[in-house]
């Protein structure tokens, strides 16, 4: 549990008066990174179980959703507004929410070069409204005293940052190797990387 | 659109997307992690206890502020009045929260004080994670399981029983509620971790909570306190954020010792001459017999007893200010002595180079005349060198224990609190600061003032404006370069005063209020004169008569219309006649 803390040292003031304590266990980030975390380690799940993020990007109603959780954060996360431990995950949970429907359709597509896998009709919305109300009731019985949730909620927290990781890398690596590839292979001045980079 | 630019633009799109979100996620994570806490350990700020003129557990009335050392602001954090007390505070090492205890007022105090203008409480939230909101009034006896609430015991168990066998012993064990607190530095946040029953009940039960702090684990999960159960006391934690609460073991400290590592507590047995080093998780206890003396029956000093730097040994300063470090691995003891200077007071290990920073030069005789000089020293514990920082001149005080020290967490400021005379003659609380190149002091008992009076009150009359004559001497009230502002100056063993006064209407009565700090009448400034005059006449001559904060704010408050004359009485009285130009 000491490495798990120490990695999320880098990434949360770790405030202990303002960290959930699950069945005597004390999450390793405060309460607003728990929902962040969390509810990017289950938007997560939820995309690999839909699928839809290899398709496209999410449909405009969705995105406008991501949108307004993202704006969300500012107002609470400079304390403008801070009604407490509840709302503090909430806005977590949403803004994790809408980083990784942003990131891993994004990630999908950029990674096959602008092509989508799968069909191309235009997914569903119902089962995303019905996940997001999932997401929105979270901080009505989070958490749960159990040592079970408490492993349960470290394992979706540690999910959801190995999906930005893994997005970022599989940018990052792709990135590299079109670098690697108009630099190296086919010198810095050839005119046909070039132009093949820019259409990227 | 063909399929190539498809591509292109949805991988434009997925591009935005995809920045739009690392950003957002980058600068939450940085904002988190690097969130300014409202103090850290770099002593910009202090959080200090600040009473009116006298000894602390002597006096009425407490309150803690956080003071911006750069700036000179000062912010609120809690106050109490009657017999209500508060300890000394103690910053957490991330700077985000302010530790400290609370003993509430009796209920009697507190409905006479409930009548009171400005005198409840009311500062940021309530709390939220109240165990139970026991009413704090000394109950008539206690069940011994109610002064060893702490869920865990942990080693030695014989001890605790044996302490529960002595109180169970005792008929007639009073107790009074304590309350631990935390509060963020910027006043708007506070909670209430524990409210826990210490055996006593009269004053100086009471008042032995000015002499002690609650100490921060290092990772600021954990804070430490002592409890008072009748001849022993014992050193106890609370896990901040499940509130499980720990018993260590018994001690007489009244500030906590935690190692830097986190692991160890340290206390010591005062009728054996005995420190005491304890793992925090129960698994070890030692105890080492030594044969050095600590205070002389007082309150020891709030840090006598500290970890080196490694968290190898235990420091332990003796009565004569000598410091004592006992390996608690082998049991050795070391001696840590200054040749150049007289005393290792105040010590504190900074938190920059992890040397021992301390004072040299200060009395370790009561009965000694006050030092006139005292050095800020350094001493690196693993080659014992020495070095003078800077060496100081205090000023004149009126308290003969010249004052209480403190050194900052970064080994470069020295702070006194102590008790000054202003031009007055009174006696006023301040604090003085010195980093070697500069002395700076700030007097504190204006901040536990109200303001009496606002910008509506204030008045002019030319009347006033003259030189004024009385038996000891001259006193000259010009037109201030403010307006319906006096400035007046007068002559006292050959020194020329200056302060500067508001004219003020009270309830029928005019005052003159004097500053002895003209920035202190600036607009916008708080309206708390260092003294108040009441104007009984100006013609044919100018009678003045002297009268105390206090007492002017307890006859506004008795008085429903106006004031009386017998009100205020006939004391302090002075009569001035004109000089004639």
């Amino acid at each position: 549990m000491s490495v798990i803390a120490h990695i999320f040292s880098f990434l949360c003031s770790q405030d202990a008066s303002r960290s959930f304590a699950v069945a005597g266990h004390l999450l390793p980030v405060c309460q607003r990174c728990a929902g962040l975390y969390l509810g990017m380690g289950v938007t997560f799940v939820y995309l690999l179980l839909k699928r839809d993020y290899r398709r496209d990007l999410p449909p405009r109603s969705v995105v406008y959703v991501n949108v307004a959780c993202l704006l969300a954060m500012p107002v609470f996360g400079f304390h403008l507004l801070d009604p407490g431990p509840a709302w503090r995950l909430w806005s977590g949970l949403v803004y994790g929410n809408a980083i990784v429907f942003l990131l891993a359709p994004a990630a999908s597509i950029i990674s096959n070069e602008g092509g989508r896998t799968g069909c191309h009709a235009e997914p569903s919305t119902a089962s995303f409204w019905i996940f997001f109300a999932f997401l929105n009731s979270m901080p009505l019985w989070f958490p749960a005293q159990s040592v079970w949730f408490y492993y349960a909620g470290l394992l979706f927290m540690l999910v959801g940052l190995l999906c930005v990781a893994f997005c970022v890398s599989v940018v990052a690596v792709l990135l590299i190797k079109k670098l690697l590839i108009s630099a190296v292979l086919k010198g810095v001045n050839n005119e046909y990387a070039r132009s093949q980079n820019s259409r990227l | 659109m063909n399929t190539q630019e498809v591509k292109t633009v949805g991988c434009r799109k997925a591009w935005i997307a995809f920045v739009a979100a690392s950003s957002c996620l980058l600068i939450y994570v940085m904002a988190c992690v690097m969130s300014p806490p409202g103090w850290s350990p770099d002593s910009s700020k202090i959080a200090i206890l600040v009473t009116p003129p006298g000894k602390p557990e002597d006096t009425k009335e407490f309150a803690i502020f956080v003071y911006d050392i750069a700036t000179g602001a000062h912010t609120l954090l809690d106050e109490v009045k009657a017999d209500g007390v508060l300890s000394a505070p103690a910053w957490s090492p991330d700077g985000k929260w302010i530790a400290y205890y609370r003993v509430e007022p009796t209920p009697s105090e507190q409905v006479r004080l409930s009548s009171e203008p400005n005198a409840a409480v009311s500062l940021g939230e309530q709390p939220q994670k109240t165990p139970e909101d026991k009413s704090d009034q000394s109950a008539p006896s206690a069940p011994a399981e109610e002064l060893f609430s702490e869920e865990n015991q942990m080693l030695p168990p014989f001890m605790f029983e044996l302490a529960e066998e002595q109180v169970a012993d005792k008929n007639d064990v009073k107790t009074f509620d304590v309350k631990l607190i935390i509060a963020a530095p910027d006043g708007k946040e506070r909670e209430t971790l524990l409210v826990m029953k210490w055996v006593g009940d009269d004053d100086e039960d009471r008042k032995v909570m000015v002499y002690l702090r609650p100490t921060w684990s290092p990772d600021c999960k954990r804070l430490f306190y002592v409890r008072d159960i009748g001849d022993e006391r014992y050193t106890a934690s609370i896990d901040i954020a499940t509130g499980t609460t720990y018993a260590h073991l018994l001690g007489c400290v009244l500030t906590p010792a935690v190692s830097p590592d986190g692991k160890w507590v340290a206390s010591y047995l005062e009728d054996d001459d005995t420190p005491v080093a304890s793992r925090i998780d129960g698994s070890v206890c030692k105890y080492f017999k030594l044969d050095l003396e600590i205070g002389d029956g007082d309150p020891p000093m709030l840090d006598f007893m500290f970890w080196s730097p490694d968290s190898k040994k235990v420091l332990v300063m003796d009565k004569d200010l000598v410091l004592h470090g006992i390996d608690i691995a082998s049991g050795q003891t070391e001696l840590y002595k200054d040749p150049d200077a007289n005393s290792i007071a105040y010590p504190v290990i900074s938190s920059t180079d992890k040397k021992l920073y301390y004072l040299g030069g200060c009395r370790t005789d009561e009965e000694g005349p006050p030092p006139q000089t005292i050095s800020l020293k350094r001493m690196d514990l693993q080659t014992k060198r020495t070095r003078t920082i800077f060496t100081f001149r205090l000023p004149e005080l009126s308290d003969d224990g010249g004052g209480v020290f403190s050194i900052s967490p970064n080994g470069k400021v020295v702070l006194a609190r102590a008790v000054m005379d202003d031009a007055f003659g009174k006696e006023r609380s301040v604090l003085i600061f010195w980093d070697g190149k500069t002395q700076k002091i700030v007097k504190t008992d204006r901040w536990l003032l109200k303001p009496l009076y606002g910008d509506s009150n204030l008045t002019f009359e030319e009347k006033l404006i003259g030189k004024w004559r009385d038996e000891d001497g001259l006193i000259s009230i010009a037109k201030g370069t403010q307006g319906k502002t006096y400035k007046l100056t007068w002559v006292e063993e050959d020194k020329e005063h200056h302060a500067v006064a508001n004219l003020v209407r009270l309830k029928g009565m005019t005052f003159l209020g004097v500053f002895l700090d003209e920035s202190l009448v600036e607009p916008g400034s708080h309206l708390l004169p260092d003294m108040f005059m009441r104007v009984v006449q100006t013609e044919p001559k100018l009678t003045l008569q002297a009268i105390e904060y206090n007492e002017l704010a307890e006859v506004l408050e008795k008085a429903a219309e106006s004031i009386r004359p017998e009100d205020i009485g006939n004391e302090n009285i002075s009569e001035f006649e004109r000089v004639e130009p």
